[in-house]
């Protein structure tokens, strides 16, 4: 008897040794982010011919009027636009009488028209709002400029840049 | 029919009692073979690789061993074990189910060391390090994947797998 309950020890203890593996898992995970990108849709921000009368004068551009930007990033996440006003140089370049852009900067979502726009102060976060796997804002840019009573005649040009970051 | 019962009972009692007791008079053989069952277990950390912006390059990101997933074998102390994981695909269908886009795989290749930074390959044997009557190891699990130029953006999930035996 001893004999048989060793050889079932035996064979119990085997059963032990030949425990199945074991295993443990962890769930693996990337966030891929299409990066950011922003592009001219149409639109500029020509302010045309203005006849001095030798008084002061506030020259507008509609933002509907300006430049149309998308932006284009992930979908859901949230950009962040920054401007900053831009200085204008006449042809002779002298830096004594410059004009002073002032932005005006608005979005209106997925919508490729100028409805309903929100503004968008410097600094602030736009939506992007998913458009089949990418993320869109479109931007509008207009703004205005003061042009002094004494200002003299001349083609006055400047670079307004815009920014966006995740 | 209560006699017949109480029959039975009585021999429900004793069997396994005899079983026991001739159990006990062979225990310096059988007990010696009896081993600490194996468990592998999640300790702390994850295998979270957070937001990547693509670039529009390949590029490789990684999470060091020290800073991914510990997890913790514990069995029979000074007994060698045996690992093996494998590489793992994640894939970004879910995401693309929900917002769009194109599909895409990354492979995650793991990388796997011990307390003393002692690197482990799938297949490798490891003694369990004594703690009084348990074995233990601790195997930290961080990992590479690499991003193709033209990886879709979305969320990529994967599931790795590690696995232990005797």
């Amino acid at each position: 008897m001893k004999f048989y309950t060793g050889i079932l020890i035996f064979f119990l203890s085997s059963l032990v040794i030949c425990q199945p593996s074991v295993n443990s898992s962890a769930t693996i995970k990337v966030k891929l982010i299409k990066s950011l990108k922003i592009e001219k849709v149409k639109g500029n921000l020509n302010f045309g011919e203005v006849i001095l009368n030798g008084a002061g004068q506030n020259l507008l551009k509609n933002p509907a009027d300006g430049i149309e930007f998308l932006i284009l990033g992930h979908p859901e996440k949230e950009a962040v636009v920054s401007y900053q006003p831009a200085l204008l140089y006449p042809d002779n370049q002298n830096t004594a009488n410059t004009l002073l852009f002032l932005p005006a900067v608005f979005e209106t979502g997925n919508n490729i028209n100028f409805t309903t726009p929100q503004n968008v102060k410097n600094g602030t976060a736009v939506h992007l709002e998913n458009d089949d796997g990418t993320g869109v804002t479109f931007i509008w840019v207009g703004g205005k400029i003061n042009v002094k009573a004494n200002q003299p005649e001349g083609d006055y040009k400047g670079i307004f840049t815009i920014s966006v970051a995740y | 029919m209560k006699k017949f019962s109480f029959v039975i009972l009585v021999l429900y009692l004793i069997i396994p009692l005899r079983i026991f007791s001739q159990v006990t008079s062979t225990s310096a053989r059988g007990i010696a073979n009896l081993i600490v069952p194996l468990s592998i277990k999640p300790v702390s950390g994850d295998l979270d690789f957070g937001e990547i912006i693509l670039t529009g390059t390949p590029a490789t990101e990684s999470i060091l061993p020290k800073d991914g997933k510990l997890f913790e074998i514990t069995g029979h102390p000074n007994r060698f074990v045996t690992i093996t994981f494998d590489k793992v695909k994640l894939d970004n269908s879910q995401w693309v189910a929900v917002y769009g886009g194109n599909t895409g795989t990354l492979i995650f290749y793991p990388d796997i060391e011990t307390d003393n930074g002692t690197k482990i390959h799938s297949g490798d044997s490891k003694r369990l390090i004594s703690y009084g009557l348990l074995g233990k190891l601790n195997l930290w699990v961080g990992g590479s994947i690499n991003i193709a130029a033209n990886q879709p953006q979305g969320d990529y999930r994967g599931l790795f797998v590690i696995s232990v035996s005797y």
